[in-house]
């Protein structure tokens, strides 16, 4: 059933674009990279005032305002250039050990950052524990999500 | 000793052979090189949408520029010291490769960018600090920040794929 999912993928017009042209994968990269960068930088800053280390002056809710839209798009932009890069290399990705877990990451990433993520950023009053560990979280998710993207170049094939 | 030669010597060092040779230094300094980005350059690209008048404008200029400052600082620190390894592991191949000189160049010009904006533009700071959207030179200094360091993003990237 995945296998014939990723099999379909495979067989798309995308997956030739990506995996057949010359530039296809590298342009599409260079894309994902800018997305990476809004995303883990909109966290990063926002964990790192829910720490009590950047913009302490502001409440949170302001911080938040500031940075939530532009991390948005970051994960926007980085889902979808993530879909058109795993069209290019998709059968490989199946055998491919940190493919699964970076795919497992992202999966308790997206919960997190629209549960309680989007919670606590929006939530003057939150006790400074709490604020910890979102922060906490936060950070863990997202990186492990973007180490183990970057193994799978490494340690795949 | 010509460049190229300097970079032969450079490459074949028992620290630039080791680099290169390594099953895990090289990933994790290449990793790391790509995760501090987004601390540089995302604190880079706050503060450049706060000088073209784009976001947070409900903050004066200077308040936000001291906030991001230390990550600017320690963000661009980790990338240069990992950089400067990589480059350390394989500097024939960045010699011989188009997309590293981009990558130069695009650094050398988002350096002149922000030099000419802290020693001239910020000059008249008190007159515009507080506008949610800065005088038209200012606004010029971020957008050219953000295409340098787009530049410098995408050619390091592509500079990978023609190896």
């Amino acid at each position: 059933m995945l296998l014939a999912f990723f099999e379909w993928v495979d067989s798309t017009r995308l997956a030739w674009l990506m995996r057949d042209t010359t530039w296809g994968f590298a342009i599409m990269s260079v894309f994902h990279l800018f997305g990476i960068i809004m995303l883990l930088g909109g966290v990063a800053f926002m964990s790192m005032r829910l720490f009590g280390l950047f913009m302490t002056e502001r409440p949170v809710s302001q911080v938040a305002d500031g940075l939530a839209k532009w991390t948005l798009l970051g994960l926007i932009i980085t889902l979808i250039t993530g879909a058109g890069l795993f069209s290019g290399e998709t059968m490989r990705l199946y055998e491919s050990g940190p493919f699964w877990i970076q795919m497992t990451f992202l999966f308790f990433a997206l919960i997190f950052h629209f549960s309680l993520y989007r919670k606590v950023t929006r939530w003057d009053e939150a006790p400074a524990i709490l604020r910890g560990v979102t922060g906490f979280l936060a950070v863990t998710l997202w990186l492990a999500v973007g180490i183990f993207a970057r193994a799978i170049g490494f340690f795949s094939y | 000793m010509s460049l190229l030669e300097f970079c032969e010597w450079l490459e074949n060092t028992q620290i630039g052979t080791g680099i290169r040779e390594s099953v895990w230094v090289f990933p994790i300094i290449e990793g790391t090189h790509v995760l501090a980005l987004a601390i540089s350059v995302g604190a880079i690209l706050w503060f450049d949408l706060r000088t073209l008048g784009i976001n947070m404008r409900g903050q004066a200029i200077s308040e936000v520029y001291r906030q991001v400052k230390p990550l600017m600082i320690v963000g661009f620190v980790i990338m240069l010291a990992t950089g400067l390894l990589l480059f350390w592991a394989h500097a024939v191949q960045c010699y011989n490769n188009v997309f590293f000189r981009f990558k130069l160049a695009a650094m050398f010009m988002a350096g002149v960018n922000a030099a000419y904006y802290h020693f001239k533009t910020e000059r008249t700071i008190d007159d515009w600090d507080k506008f949610p959207v800065p005088p038209a030179s200012v606004r010029m200094a971020g957008l050219l920040s953000l295409i340098f360091w787009a530049g410098v993003i995408a050619s390091g990237r592509l500079m990978a794929y023609t190896f």
